[in-house]
C-alpha cells in the first residue's frame, strides 16, 4: 500500500487519516517482505524535515525522505544514479524536523515491529525450521564515510532479545546505491522482529547513510527451489543439520505440474533405488497424487517415519514445472511427525524475474520465436493437456484450444512487446519535427510499397 | 392477432385461453414484419406490474408490462413524453416495470426478447447466401425529462442458440426532451443465424430505466451482394476459391476453413503461403505473412498473418486449390477475421489518416494545458495538448489503414458443378454454436 500524502503540499486532503499511522505487519506468510513501508514510498507531506522532506509513514519515531527523482520538489543527496525500483523516495536518517533528533544511533533508530508468532512463520520458527532474510540498498553524501545500518532483533514472547542481524555497508563513502544482504536462522522463540534503520555519524553535522528498500522475509530452512529456465525443481535442506522428512506435497491451482517428468523419491531415491543420490534406504515411498493430476505432486513414506536429509542435501524433483508466468507452487513437509509449510524459491529466468505472457519459449522477449510456436499449434487437439501445458502450446484463453481467440490475443501480445505490425517501421522513422515535410513525403512512397492497390490474384 | 385479456380487471372471459401463450413467431418470409403483437396490444390483466400495468403476450422473458396511451379508457396511467405514434393503440412497453428484478427495470438485452424463426424459406435462403438484411425499426419515448432512453437489439443466434453478433437501435433522441419518436437501423444477418432474438431494454441514467416503446418492426431483407466473402467449392473438381461479392475491399488476417466430416484435403490445398501472391504475402515462419496453422488436417485449413493484413478487393477471387474431397460431406464453414480501421485518435483534422496536416495542427497548440480539442492536437482527450499527442501521432503517423487482430465473421459457401452457377448451401443445422460477433454497419435515420 504506498500512500503519499501531498496534504500540505498541494493543497489537496487524504480522507483515509487512518492510513497514515503506523502499522503492525502482518505476517505469517513465507517469502514476502513483511517490512510494511520498507521502500519509503509512503510518505505525508504534512510533517517535513530538512530540505522540506516529507515524512514516512509507518515508522516511529519521526523519520523523514529524501527523493531520487526530485518528487514534490524534495532535493535527492545520494551518490550515483537513482535506484532502479526505488521509487521516489528513501531514508534520510540524518533529516530532521527542527529540534527534532537525528538518527545517529540504534537508540534513535526508527523502528518498526513484525509479529511473526502466529501462522507458517510461527511453527517454522517455534521448530527451529525458520531462517530469515534481511536486505537493504545504502548509499551515502559526497566523500562522506557516514553509513547507514538496518538491524532485526529477534524477541521472544516477553520481549527478550533473544537474537539479532544486521545489514549496513560499514564505513566509508558509497559511489552508488549498494545492496547488502545478510541471513540467518531465527532463534526458537521469537514472537517479534524489530526492524531499525538508523544512520551512523562519522563525519559533517548530520548521519548521511542512506536507506532504501528494506526487505525482511521468512523461509522454511527445508525448501524447494524451481528454476524458471527449465522447470527443474529442487528439494534442499538449509538447516544446517540434518532433517527428516517423511511426506510433502507440492500444489498448483494453474495447473502448472507435470507428473510425468516428476522425479519422485518413491521411483527414484527410495529403498528399491539405491545409489548415490538415494534419500531413504529404508523405506518403500508411495505416490499419493495421480499422474493426471497437474495439480499436486505428493508422496510419502506409509509408515510416517521417513529419512533424514542431510544439511545443504539437494534432491532433484525433475522438471516437474511447466514453467509460465503465474508462479503460484505451494510446498508443504512433514517433519519429525509435524506438518509444516515450506518455502518456494523461484530462480533463473530471463533476468531472474517472472516470465511474461506470450513468452512461450522462455527467452524474455515475445518475437517471431513464440510466434513460431503459436502457429505451429494452431488447430492442434490440445485435449488432455494441463492449462499450463496448453498455454505453452498457444492455448492463451484456457480452453484446452488454440484458435483464432488464440490468434487475436497473441497478435495483440505481440504488437504490444513489438509495436503494431503496420506501424512498427514507420515509428523509428519519424522525424524531429523540424523536418517533418520531407519525411513525409517519403513515408507516403514507403506506404504505397507497402500496400499495393490492385486487385488481389484474378482467376 | 390482438388479445386483450381484460379478465382480471373487467371480468370479461376469454374463451380461447390458448391464445395466451407466447406463440410460436410466423417466419420464413422477407420484408414482412416478423414480430408478434409487435405494438404490444395483446395483453393479459392477470399478472400486472406496478401501477396496475397489464403484462404483454407472446413475448418472453420478463413478464414485461404495458403501459397506456389512453388512461381514460384503461385506467392504467401514461408516463411517456410527446405524441403518440401513429397506430399506437392503447399500450406501450415500459422498461421501468420489473417487479422481480433487483433493479426493478430492464436495463440488460435478454431479459425481455421474442425469438424469430428464420431457419427455414426465404429468409433461410438469404442468410445462408450472405445476403440476410435485418431492418430494424421503433418508436421509443421516456418519463417526463429523465434522460433515459430505450434501445431494440437484433441477436443472431446460430442453431444452437449462440450468439453470433448483434445489430442495435437506440432512441434517436435522448434527453431531457425525448418524446415518441421512430428509430430505424438496419445490419448484416450473420451467416448461419437461425434465430433473430428481439430484445427491448432501456439504458438507466436517471434512477431505473424509464424508457418506453411501441410498434416494433422486424423485417428481413435480402440484399443484391452477400455481405460476407464466400467460399466456392466446385463439387466435380474439388477446386475451392474465396471470392469477395460484397463490392467492397474487406481486410483480412486469418482464415479458418472447417468440415466436422473430414472432407478437406490438405496436400492439394494450394495455400496463401504456398502462393506468394502480391495481395497475400508467405510468411518466412516469423509472421511477416500469410502462415500455414500447424494444425491442418482434412477437419480444418487454416493460415493468418501475425504482423499485417491483406485486402481482399472487390470481385477479388483467390483459388485455394483442389482442396475439397468431392467423395465426401459437404458441411464445410468457412470463417474469416475482418481487421477494423484502426483508431486514428491523432486524425486531428478528421480526414482519415494521420498526416503531417495534423502534426501541424499539433504543432500550432502544442503546451495547451487545459480545455484542447481533438482538432487542436489532443490525441488522448486529457484536455492538453503535449509530448504524448505527439507521440500518439507519431504511432500512427502515415499507418492509418488497418491494426490490431481481426474479428472473426463467417462466410458464405457455396457448392457448384463444374459450369453451373453457384446456388448457395442449404443451411447447415448441424453447425454446432460459436460465439461471433459479426461486424456490423448501422445507420440510425431520424424520422418526424
Amino acid at each position: 500500500m504506498k500512500v503519499t500524502n501531498l496534504r500540505r503540499k498541494l493543497m489537496a486532503t487524504l480522507a483515509a487519516g487512518g492510513l497514515l499511522q503506523a502499522g503492525v505487519a502482518d505476517a505469517a506468510n513465507l517469502d514476502v517482505n513483511l517490512v510494511v513501508n520498507g521502500g519509503f514510498e509512503s510518505v505525508d507531506f504534512g510533517t517535513l524535515g530538512s530540505s522540506s522532506g516529507p515524512l514516512v509513514t509507518d515508522w516511529t519515531p519521526q523519520g523523514f525522505a529524501y527523493s531520487h527523482d526530485g518528487s514534490g520538489g524534495v532535493p535527492n543527496y545520494a551518490n550515483g544514479t537513482p535506484l532502479a525500483n526505488g521509487g521516489s523516495y528513501y531514508f534520510a536518517p540524518g533529516s530532521i524536523t527542527t529540534g527534532g533528533t537525528p538518527h545517529h544511533t540504534l537508540e534513535t533508530a526508527i523502528t518498526q515491529s513484525i509479529s511473526v508468532a502466529a501462522g507458517a512463520t510461527g511453527s517454522l520458527i517455534a521448530t527451529g525450521n525458520a531462517k530469515f532474510s534481511l536486505s537493504a540498498y545504502f548509499n551515502s553524501y559526497q566523500s562522506q564515510a557516514d553509513h547507514g545500518n538496518v538491524q532485526v532483533e529477534f524477541l521472544n514472547g516477553a520481549n527478550t532479545v533473544v537474537g539479532t542481524g544486521i545489514a549496513t555497508p560499514g564505513p566509508g563513502a558509497l559511489p552508488d546505491w549498494t545492496k547488502v544482504t545478510v541471513t540467518g536462522a531465527i532463534p526458537t522463540g521469537t514472537a517479534t522482529v524489530k526492524v531499525s534503520a538508523w544512520g551512523t555519524l562519522l563525519q559533517g553535522g548530520g548521519s548521511d547513510g542512506y536507506i532504501d528498500n528494506i526487505d525482511f522475509q521468512v523461509a522454511s530452512l527445508l525448501a524447494i527451489s524451481v528454476n524458471r529456465s527449465t522447470g527443474a525443481i529442487t528439494l534442499s535442506n538449509q538447516t544446517g543439520s540434518a532433517k527428516n522428512i517423511s511426506s510433502y506435497s507440492i500444489t498448483s491451482t494453474s495447473q502448472s505440474l507435470s507428473p510425468a517428468t516428476w522425479l519422485s523419491i518413491a521411483d527414484n531415491y527410495d529403498n528399491g533405488n539405491p545409489g548415490p543420490n538415494q534419500v531413504d534406504a529404508t523405506h518403500a515411498w508411495n505416490e499419493t497424487s495421480l499422474p493426471t493430476d497437474f495439480t499436486k505432486l505428493a508422496e510419502s513414506d506409509p509408515a510416517n517415519a521417513g529419512a533424514s536429509l542431510a544439511s545443504g542435501r539437494l534432491v532433484n524433483l525433475g522438471a516437474a514445472w511447466v514453467q509460465t508466468p503465474t508462479e503460484d507452487l505451494k510446498f508443504e513437509y512433514v517433519s519429525g511427525g509435524q506438518l509444516f509449510q515450506g518455502s518456494v524459491e523461484y530462480v533463473g529466468g530471463p533476468g531472474g524475474n517472472p516470465l511474461i505472457e506470450g513468452d512461450l519459449n522462455v527467452d524474455g522477449v515475445i518475437s517471431s520465436a513464440d510466434w513460431a510456436i503459436v502457429r505451429a499449434n494452431q488447430h492442434v487437439s490440445l485435449s488432455g493437456k494441463s492449462l499450463a501445458q496448453a498455454y505453452r502450446l498457444g492455448d492463451f484463453n484456457g480452453d484446452l484450444a488454440n484458435d483464432h481467440a488464440d490468434f487475436i490475443a497473441f497478435k495483440n501480445l505481440y504488437d504490444a512487446a513489438n509495436g503494431v505490425g503496420a506501424f512498427a517501421a514507420m515509428v523509428s522513422a519519424v522525424p524531429e519535427p523540424a523536418t517533418w515535410v520531407l519525411a513525409a513525403a517519403s513515408a507516403t512512397l514507403l506506404i504505397s510499397r507497402r500496400r499495393p492497390t490492385g486487385s488481389a490474384n484474378c482467376r | 392477432m390482438k388479445i386483450n385479456n381484460w379478465r382480471g380487471k373487467l371480468a370479461v372471459t376469454l374463451a380461447a385461453s390458448g391464445l395466451l401463450s407466447p406463440a410460436a413467431a410466423r417466419a420464413a418470409n422477407l420484408n414482412t414484419n416478423l414480430v408478434v403483437n409487435p405494438g404490444f396490444e395483446s395483453t393479459d390483466f392477470i399478472t400486472t406490474g406496478d401501477y396496475g400495468a397489464p403484462s404483454i403476450l407472446d413475448w418472453s422473458g420478463g413478464p414485461g408490462f404495458a403501459y397506456s396511451h389512453n388512461p381514460d379508457v384503461t385506467s392504467v396511467p401514461d408516463y411517456a413524453d410527446g405524441a403518440d405514434p401513429p397506430g399506437a393503440g392503447n399500450w406501450y412497453f415500459t422498461a421501468n416495470n420489473n417487479p422481480g428484478s433487483a433493479t426493478g427495470d430492464f436495463r440488460e438485452p435478454g431479459l425481455f426478447y421474442q425469438d424469430i424463426d428464420v431457419s427455414t424459406g426465404p429468409t433461410a435462403a438469404a442468410i445462408a447466401a450472405g445476403k440476410g438484411r435485418v431492418n430494424l425499426s421503433a418508436w421509443m419515448s421516456s418519463y417526463l425529462n429523465d434522460n433515459d432512453f430505450g434501445k431494440v437489439r437484433v441477436d443472431y443466434l446460430d442453431a444452437g442458440g449462440a450468439s453470433q453478433g448483434f445489430s442495435q437501435i437506440s432512441d434517436n433522441d435522448p434527453g431531457p426532451d425525448n418524446v415518441w419518436s421512430q428509430t430505424t437501423g438496419f445490419g448484416a444477418i450473420a451467416v448461419g443465424t437461425a434465430k433473430l432474438r428481439v430484445s427491448l431494454f432501456g439504458e438507466a441514467v436517471n434512477n431505473g430505466s424509464d424508457a418506453y416503446i411501441d410498434n416494433v418492426d422486424v423485417q428481413v431483407s435480402q440484399t443484391t451482394n452477400p455481405q460476407f466473402l464466400s467460399l466456392e467449392i466446385n463439387t466435380v473438381t474439388g477446386q475451392v476459391q474465396f471470392k469477395n461479392q460484397t463490392g467492397d475491399a474487406v481486410q483480412v488476417d486469418y482464415y479458418e476453413i472447417k468440415s466436422a466430416a473430414g472432407s478437406l484435403k490438405p496436400a492439394s490445398w494450394t495455400s496463401l503461403q504456398d502462393q506468394n501472391l502480391a495481395s497475400f504475402p508467405a510468411g518466412n515462419g516469423s509472421g511477416n505473412g500469410w502462415e500455414e496453422a500447424g494444425g491442418v488436417a482434412a477437419g480444418v485449413l487454416s493460415e493468418s498473418f501475425l504482423t499485417g493484413s491483406s485486402s481482399v478487393a472487390a470481385a477479388a477471387s483467390v483459388s485455394l486449390g483442389a482442396a475439397f474431397d468431392t467423395a465426401k460431406a459437404q458441411d464445410v464453414v468457412f470463417r474469416y477475421a475482418v481487421v477494423p480501421p484502426a483508431s486514428l485518435t491523432a486524425d486531428f483534422d478528421a480526414d482519415g489518416d494521420a498526416d503531417g496536416a495534423d502534426f501541424l495542427a499539433w504543432q500550432r497548440n502544442n503546451g495547451l494545458a487545459t480545455g484542447a480539442t481533438k482538432a487542436q492536437g489532443d490525441a488522448n482527450g486529457d484536455g492538453a495538448v503535449n509530448a504524448d499527442d505527439l507521440a500518439a501521432w507519431k504511432l500512427q503517423f502515415g499507418g492509418g489503414g488497418f491494426a490490431g487482430p481481426g474479428v472473426l465473421v463467417r462466410g458464405v459457401v457455396t457448392y457448384v458443378g463444374a459450369g453451373i452457377a453457384a446456388v448457395p448451401e442449404p443451411t447447415s443445422l448441424l453447425y454446432c454454436g460459436f460465439a461471433v460477433a459479426a461486424a456490423v454497419a448501422f445507420r440510425r435515420r431520424a424520422s418526424s
